[in-house]
């Protein structure tokens, strides 16, 4: 074989894995950044992007659901229901960090002239960490990190996640996570697994792993993590109430398995530091929603009703009792720490 | 920018080769050299552009000390400005590499704790300062003639080697620079074929294979059974192996693709029956500049010179060199630790009995992995976890560190057979002739590595960060 055949089958090998790579980026399309949508169902959206694109082109929406992606399922409609005059849109977030939510709150406040009433969910902040596995996920909109579009649309094209693809191809061929996406409206929902839990929840439940022991992975609070999440909490706080805009700010149902995981005097320390900074609704504690597993996909995720029950409690409080959340405020610190510290001693020593 | 990237083998490495080739199709050869120099300063900048003055201030400072030397004659005069240059570019490296870690242990003991800003470590400082340390002493000794300043700087910033090596001497570069032949085709093909073995052993080998191992050992290292410890101390030395020697042979092929030869750095070294033996295969052109630039001038100056000034002398020259790789103490343990086993190594040569290969080869393996988990370690604390653990101090049964899959273990053992038993680099380029076997395996590691990469994103090579 001559030296010059050789370089040049060289060469085209390294072109076929380009062309091969972009192709199957651009034709599958998991992440939806390209908007091909040859198929209709997609891996991984790229929620971070898709909705700025969104909301870019409809830049009406006066309300809106911000928060990792446990508040995902929440309808939006639910929410136009019960806050009358809301048009609502869900900016949550897979992995979603307060950074952020942060700076998401910054381009509504830049982008959304009819901005009135940010609805902004928290969960324990020793979740607040970006799994790298997800580093294509975590990437912000470009009009928020600052980098060009093509660099970060090119990423996307040259870079192969098998993950992805995979649930692209499940997602398509009516695999048990499929996902169902509404982007006109920022929220998803389950609706193989919602079916198969109402069949028979047991047989779910023993087929879900992520229902595992809490206790075995309690983790102290990193005070460092804690610092920052209420730092960019009073950011946002001071930022919204400059505009004028309405901030409601809740801690999200945790599942009794994740509630397990958390030492109590961290949880103390956490809504004593937050308190300081807002007012908020506190989901997260044993209670007859968050015992039961049916109530949750997995460990994290919080069924679409459930969802419905926390915007009605947002709504209706304090006109109507909920024995599904607590209102804290400055004035309602020490009673309600007394509440928590015995919903979890009771619950705990009876488990 | 690393050469373990799309945006480098696929963009930025074809635009120079073809251009190279148009400027030596054309008989251009000062603005080969140019292009050069601008294509290096570029692969510098993308890098690391707030570092870029630091560099040229380094360049600059060289030429015209070398220049100067040149123009004293033999004698003080010249041993002064040589002297000058050397300790200049000492400070230079003391200053952004080691001067914190100074602060913080002896400034420490005195109870001095000076505030010192933040440096950010210029990219390739060590490599550039010896090359340069090395180029005045040649100029002092008058192996070479001073070079111009576009040469100069050509050489020194030269991008298939500043970032991590080969360390290179002016003798062996300034005349090729000087050449305007072109690569031939077969050498085009030799330089491509080295640089996707290259790649490979860097994407596939050390990143995705044995780096993952090591970095699940380390992250764990309190936790570490018996097996688990020396599988992440052999994991690492896999690794460290693969990418630097990775690196290493894809610089080389960059040069043969551009008609350059750069000098060979690894000799598979895992195949050593010595730790003496070891050296001369690893890292070849730091051991060389050890010998000649460190031991030599050090083993001249204690005449006269006896068997046990030699081995001090030894020992110190490997304590240099270890704490060249990094400021931390882990640095300096390792080069410490390397010295003492080449002074054992030569008692026991003098006791004329030859140890069975086997034996020989457990041994010098041996210290070679405990040398770099102390090379790998964040500090003490965590070199002193895993290296206990291999001694079964946290138990001899499995822990379940690492993650399952047989795959996983099997290309393990398949990247250990290749390290042992396959012909290296070196060996494989000087046999090489295309044929339809060599461009499949070619195609395969390339489109492999593309994928992995693909998969598994960029990691710079690991002496990059020295």
């Amino acid at each position: 074989m001559s030296s010059s055949r050789f370089i040049r089958y060289i060469i085209g090998a390294a072109l076929l894995g380009v062309v091969a790579a972009w192709s199957v980026n651009y034709i599958i399309d998991p992440f939806g950044v390209f908007g091909t949508r040859f198929f209709p169902e997609y891996g991984f959206p790229q929620e971070r992007y898709m909705k700025i694109e969104y909301l870019k082109k409809h830049p009406d929406y006066n309300t809106f659901l911000i928060g990792g992606s446990r508040p995902g399922v929440i309808k939006t409609e639910v929410v136009d229901r019960y806050f009358p005059g809301a048009k609502t849109y869900n900016l949550s977030l897979l992995d979603g960090i307060p950074s952020e939510f942060e700076k998401y709150t910054e381009w509504l406040v830049k982008n959304m002239p009819d901005l009135s009433h940010v609805i902004l969910e928290l969960d324990w902040p020793v979740g607040y960490e970006h799994d790298p596995k997800n580093a294509q996920l975590n990437e912000l909109h470009p009009d928020i990190s600052g980098r060009s579009r093509n660099d970060f649309l090119l990423d996307f094209l040259a870079k192969i996640n098998f993950r992805a693809l995979g649930e692209a191809i499940s997602n398509n061929t009516g695999g048990l996570n499929q996902m169902e996406y509404d982007f006109t409206k920022g929220y998803w929902s389950r609706p193989l697994r919602d079916k198969q839990i109402d069949t028979n929840c047991d047989v779910y439940k023993a087929s879900e792993e992520l229902f595992s022991d809490g206790k075995k992975a309690r983790k102290k609070l990193d005070t460092a993590l804690l610092s920052e999440t209420l730092a960019a909490i009073a950011r946002i706080k001071s930022l919204l109430d400059k505009k004028k805009v309405k901030l409601t700010l809740f801690l999200s149902p945790f599942n009794k398995h994740q509630l397990d995981a958390i030492e109590l005097s961290d949880y103390e320390q956490f809504v004593t530091q937050l308190v300081k900074i807002t007012d908020f609704y506190n989901f997260m504690y044993y209670n007859k929603i968050t015992m039961n597993d049916c109530n949750y996909y997995e460990a994290s995720h919080f069924r679409p009703y459930i969802g419905d029950l926390v915007v009605r409690s947002l709504a209706e409080h304090p006109n109507r009792d909920s024995d599904l959340h607590r209102y804290f405020s400055r004035e309602t610190l020490v009673p309600e720490l007394e509440f928590i510290k015995a919903n979890f001693f009771s619950e705990r020593s009876s488990g | 920018m690393v050469f373990n990237s799309f945006q480098f083998f696929l963009i930025f490495l074809p635009a120079v080769v073809i251009m190279n080739r148009v400027l030596c199709t054309r008989g251009r050869i000062t603005a080969r050299k140019w292009f050069f120099l601008i294509s290096s300063l570029v692969f510098y900048s993308v890098s690391s552009v707030e570092t870029l003055p630091i560099l040229l201030g380094s360049l600059f400072m060289n030429w015209y000390i070398a220049g100067r030397i040149q123009s004293s004659d033999i004698g003080p005069l010249r041993q002064r400005w040589l002297k000058l240059g050397i300790t200049l570019n000492v400070v230079l490296l003391v200053v952004f590499k080691y001067s914190h870690f100074l602060a913080d242990n002896i400034g420490g003991l005195l109870g001095w704790h000076p505030s010192l800003p933040a440096f950010v470590l210029p990219l390739g400082i060590s490599f550039f300062t010896i090359q340069q340390i090395m180029y005045l002493v040649d100029c002092a000794e008058e192996m070479i003639a001073p070079a111009p300043l576009l040469e100069h700087a050509t050489f020194i910033s030269f991008f298939p080697y500043i970032t991590a090596g080969p360390i290179v001497r002016g003798g062996s570069i300034l005349p090729q620079l000087d050449s305007i032949e072109q690569s031939s085709e077969k050498q085009l093909a030799t330089g491509l074929m080295i640089f996707i073995i290259g790649l490979f052993k860097k994407v596939a080998l050390a990143d995705q294979s044995f780096g993952r191992f090591a970095d699940e050992g380390f992250s764990a290292a309190a936790s570490l059974g018996l097996a688990e410890g020396w599988l992440t101390g052999a994991s690492y030395t896999f690794q460290l192996y693969f990418d630097f020697s990775g690196y290493s042979d894809m610089a080389l092929g960059i040069g043969l693709m551009l008609g350059l030869s750069l000098p060979e750095n690894f000799n598979s070294p895992y195949k050593a029956l010595s730790i003496i033996d070891f050296w001369k295969r690893w890292h070849i052109t730091l051991s060389n500049f050890i010998t000649t630039y460190l031991y030599t001038p050090m083993a001249r100056s204690v005449r006269p010179l006896t068997f046990g000034k030699a081995m001090l002398v030894t020992i110190l020259a490997m304590a240099i060199a270890g704490i060249w790789h990094g400021a931390a103490w882990t640095f300096l343990i390792f080069g410490l630790l390397h010295g003492l086993a080449i002074v054992i190594n030569h008692y026991w040569r003098k006791t004329k009995v030859k140890l069975p290969w086997p034996i020989a080869w457990s041994l010098t393996f041996i210290v070679v992995i405990v040398g770099f988990v102390m090379f790998r370690a964040d500090g003490w604390p965590q070199a002193y976890a895993v290296l206990s653990s291999m001694l079964g101090t946290h138990g001899i049964d499995y822990h379940g560190v690492f993650e399952q899959g047989g795959l996983r273990y099997l290309i393990l053992l398949a990247g250990a057979a290749v390290a042992f038993g396959a012909p290296n680099s070196n060996e494989l380029a000087r046999n090489f002739n295309p044929s339809w076997r060599w461009c499949v395996f070619s195609c395969a590691s390339l489109l492999l590595s593309m994928l992995m990469l693909s998969t598994g994103g960029t990691s710079g090579a690991i002496y990059r960060g020295f």
